[in-house]
């Protein structure tokens, strides 16, 4: 053991743990003001180091002068505007659509950063990269690495005097508990809300031009950093700095820990040879602290503005599907292959959407990993389908996912909501990271999976596949269609109507979950192999974690309490792809995608259930137009809140105060 | 054997005691009151028996059975229903639908091998019963709050309990509905049914109940039959001193 390589590896570990500590500090700070959670809180970081490399490296800017530009200036613009366009628009929404909403602005920001900085993967210096490294305690740090600590410090000390010293700052932390307090102050929440936003967006591009130079300057990478933040504030329930700060340090020292452990310990190191599981532990670190949250009560019911919509009966289920494929075999014969593969692919995403229509619109828990499981099945077709395209392989794919599913669940569903969607990203940067990219799994070239063939036919080519895809999309969505008209659909209902009221009735809530779990990763499973198939061959990228992000947006879009979503969202993806390749605009889905879904602060619900109420409202004969939803239902009366509750709501989950 | 017992039961919210030794039981084929001002711990008492509150301290035993360490569902299966003060309807089915869920859960749980035909008419029944058929294939969220009530009521009634506890039941109904509510009570405690009632309306509690329990700042301080209950000096205090009303 070294001891000195040891405490060289501590002192870079705090560097780094510092920098997460100022994005994990931002990302606390507009969490707790606003009760949205900003997946794009990494995106904007990101953006800054590009920003910042931009105006340093490109237009030789002054480093002093760049700095305040992007840190004072750019940061606290975005932060600012995404709370006055977006964040506000959102109060009363459902959860998948608060998640959805900056997860769309994270993904823009991606698109966005390509297509501006495309390609350019250089790197950036630091602060004062000639000056000679400081030495502390026997170890060399360079003077960036000293900049970032005493930066963080200084976010420390400023934000507790802040929020403690200042008039505004104490508005910022009543706001959380209760508006009304914080307008008595003579603040408006309003005014707070978006002071919050504008400092949490400063700190990420802070953070940005500190991490960036620590790093690569890659887009994707940089955007994804957000999870150490994750993981760095969740070790503070999302609420209290000072131990965000333990967490981000925690977490500096873990990733740079481990692998010191592993290489020194034989067993691990064989154990661990030829999987990538550097990049996975900030998930895992996430992961881990998750798992020591203990969240046990009961959710009970809450006004939301979510409405009921009618569920198709069999008939129209399986008529509305006899005309989708008939329509689809028609226009296939006037299609391109190209455009062909390109709809067989967004229809296989549709049917990883498909499992988010039951797992997150009738059970109402938010999933962000659903490629992660995708993978999964694309795997088991890979083995049991292989080159004959022997169908058992989407049964295989199906069984092997959703087993995964459930044991995925286990541990997640210990707790929920918010907590439970960056459950399930770790998960999928885990798989993403790690287990796909591992040799064994997908094999490192090309790997030859051939098309079904189903009882000698084949569906070799592209417009007979399209059609299969599109014909399992609708088999599997009567499927789900029938589940929901089921019992168990009922209790799904209810329990996401109440899961206090479900436990009280006999129902076992984690029991009906993970059934729900289980069932949804098996129908990822299937649409992970028919993603793999229309390649002719699986491969790590399709099933990257920045692949299951549009998968809950494009459901979202769509109205996620209906199967349509599954189509329509489908179908988007593969016309943004086919027109993305005519334009030549790199990543024009995940452009698009981010426009599309940041109009859902306008339509919370989704964009099909604004368009369903237009249809009903205008052809009344909802009998002809059966498979659109009925008319929405009155507003429900508010709920007597003079007397007292009935039961503790969940303290770990809800917005406390900021501490 | 009582139904319910529940003993020396202490919960406290941090440095809020809410709850202390609280002691008392319940018999089948009764309807038993627990009453005392706001805030006197009774819905707490209700989350603790149901197995939505852990207390600090007691036992909760049902049928001879200490169910203290069971989960909400479990008792649920044995036999506990239960409505609530703030209601927790299923909002987005139609009050059909809602008692349809229990009795559904519950029909599979018993594995009767009952035709399939006896859930729709066990929901029927209790549908008429509680006094929902003209509004039973509407949807919850637009029922006002006194028919919400009648919604839990009906999806309690549907898991089949042997101990039912309603939460202030009666709120929201109007005097002629009140009326027919407390018959309905009586007739289900007659057929077997075991009844925990609290109710603000201490009228249809003294009509009604065998025992009354008084609670008070998380106390029982008064136990007995009705005329018993009222005659209570500390029962009489309790309610003039917070409320300014004579029972
Ligand atoms: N989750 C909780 N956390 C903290 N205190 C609570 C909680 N739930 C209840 N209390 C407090 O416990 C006391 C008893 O509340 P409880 O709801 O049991 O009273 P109650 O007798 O049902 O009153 P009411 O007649 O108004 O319904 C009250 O002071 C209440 O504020
Ligand atoms: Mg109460």
């Amino acid at each position: 053991m070294d001891v000195k390589e040891i405490l060289q590896l501590v002192v870079i570990g705090v560097a780094m743990g510092s920098a997460y500590a100022i994005a994990a500090s931002g990302l606390v700070v507009t969490y707790t003001t606003s009760g949205i959670f900003n997946f794009a809180h990494g995106a904007i970081g990101m953006l800054s180091s590009f920003l910042y490399w931009q105006l340093t490296v490109q237009d030789g800017w002054p480093v002093w002068l760049s700095v305040i530009v992007v840190v004072l200036g750019f940061g606290p613009a975005v932060g600012a505007i995404i709370e006055f366009g977006i964040v506000r628009g959102l109060r009363g929404s459902s959860l998948a659509t608060r998640i959805v909403v900056t997860i769309a602005l994270m993904v823009f920001a991606m698109g966005l950063a390509t297509n501006i900085w495309q390609g350019q993967s250089a790197s950036l210096p630091g602060f004062f990269p000639d000056a000679d490294p400081v030495r502390f305690l026997d170890v060399a740090l360079s003077v960036h690495q000293v900049i970032v600590i005493v930066c963080a410090l200084t976010v420390a000390v400023g934000l507790r005097f802040f929020l403690f010293r200042t008039r505004v700052g104490t508005a910022m932390r009543a706001v959380v508990d209760s508006p009304a307090t914080a307008s008595l102050n003579g603040i408006k929440p309003d005014v707070v809300s978006q002071l919050s936003w504008a400092i949490g967006a400063g700190l990420a591009a802070l953070a940005g031009v500190l991490i960036g130079p620590m790093l690569q300057l890659e887009a994707f990478a940089l955007t994804f950093l957000v999870i150490n933040a994750y993981a760095a504030a969740v070790v503070g329930r999302l609420r209290s700095l000072p131990m965000t700060f333990v967490g981000a340090v925690g977490l500096g020292l873990f990733i740079n820990l481990v692998p010191y452990v592993v290489e020194h310990i034989g067993f691990l190191s064989s154990a661990l040879d030829g999987w990538r599981y550097q990049p996975a532990l900030p998930a895992v670190f996430l992961f881990i602290v998750l798992m020591l949250i203990k969240d046990s009560s009961l959710r009970g019911a809450r006004p939301t503005r979510a409405r009921t919509m009618r569920v198709p009966t069999f008939t129209e289920s399986v008529l509305g599907s006899a005309g989708v494929i008939a329509f689809t075999i028609v226009v296939a014969q006037f299609l391109s292959n190209d455009t062909l593969n390109r709809l067989q692919l967004g229809f296989g995403v549709g049917v990883v959407g498909l499992s988010l229509v039951l797992l997150t619109g009738y059970g109402g828990q938010v999933s962000l990993g659903q490629m992660g499981f995708a993978g999964v099945g694309a795997f088991a077709m890979l083995k049991f389908g292989g080159a004959s395209g022997n169908p058992l392989g989407l049964l295989a794919a199906f069984a092997l996912a959703a087993p995964v599913g459930a044991l995925v669940a286990i541990p997640a569903l210990r707790v929920r909501g918010l907590y439970l969607a960056l459950t399930t990203m770790a998960f999928a940067q885990f798989m993403d990271e790690t287990v796909f990219r591992h040799e064994g799994v997908f094999g490192s070239t090309s790997n030859a999976l051939g098309r079904l063939s189903i009882f000698g036919v084949s569906t070799d080519g592209d417009k007979a596949y399209l059609v299969t895809v599109v014909t399992v999309l609708c088999l599997l969505s009567i499927g789900v269609l029938a589940l929901r008209r089921s019992r168990y659909g009922r209790v799904l209902t209810g329990m996401r109507d109440s899961e206090l009221a479900s436990a009280t009735l006999g129902i076992d809530p984690r029991a009906v979950k993970l059934v729900t779990f289980a069932l949804s990763a098996g129908i990822a499973g299937v649409g992970g192999a028919l993603m793999a198939m229309a390649n002719e061959g699986a491969a790590a990228e399709q099933f990257a974690l920045v692949q299951s992000l549009p998968v809950l947006l494009i459901v979202v879009v769509g109205g996620v309490g209906m199967v349509t979503s599954a189509f329509s969202g489908g179908l988007a993806l593969g016309l943004m792809s086919i027109v993305g390749k005519q334009v030549d605009i790199s990543n024009l889905d995940l452009l698009l995608t981010g426009v599309a879904a940041v109009g859902l602060s306008r339509s919370p619900e989704g964009w099909g259930v604004g368009l369903a109420d237009q249809v009903t409202r205008i052809v009344p004969t909802s009998r002809r137009f059966a498979f659109l939803p009925g008319r929405p239902a009155p507003q429900p009366e508010p709920v007597d809140e003079v007397t007292p509750a009935d039961v503790t709501r969940p303290s770990g989950v809800r917005a406390g105060g900021l501490v | 054997m009582a139904l319910l017992e529940v003993r020396r039961v202490d919960v406290r919210f941090g440095g809020l005691h809410v709850l202390h030794d609280v002691t008392f039981a319940c018999e089948a084929g009764e309807i038993t009151g627990l009453i005392g001002p706001n805030g006197a711990g009774k819905t707490t008492t209700f989350n603790v028996i149901s197995g939505v509150q852990t207390p600090t301290e007691g036992t909760v035993i049902l049928n001879g059975e200490d169910v203290s360490s069971l989960k909400p569902h479990l008792r649920a299966r044995r036999g506990i229903a239960r409505t609530f003060q703030r209601l927790e309807v299923f909002g987005s089915m139609t009050a059909r639908d809602n008692v349809r869920v229990a009795a559904e859960v519950a029909q599979r749980r018993r594995k009767h091998g009952a035709a399939k035909g006896s859930v729709r008419d066990v929901v029927n029944l209790i549908i008429e019963r509680v006094g929902l058929s003209e509004v039973a294939d509407e949807q919850s969220d637009a029922l006002p709050t006194g028919h919400l009530r009648l919604v839990e009521l009906g999806r309690a009634l549907a898991t089949g309990p042997s101990l039912l506890l309603l939460d202030e039941p009666s709120s929201g109904l109007n005097e002629r509905e009140s009326a027919a509510f407390g018959e309905l009570l009586t007739e289900l405690a007659d057929e077997g049914l075991g009844i925990l009632l609290v109710e603000h309306d201490v009228p249809m509690v003294m009509a009604i109940c065998e025992r009354v329990h008084v609670l008070d700042q998380g106390m029982v301080i008064a136990s007995g039959t009705p005329a018993e209950v009222q005659a209570n000096n500390a029962v009489q205090e309790a309610y003039l001193g917070t409320k300014g009303a004579a029972l």
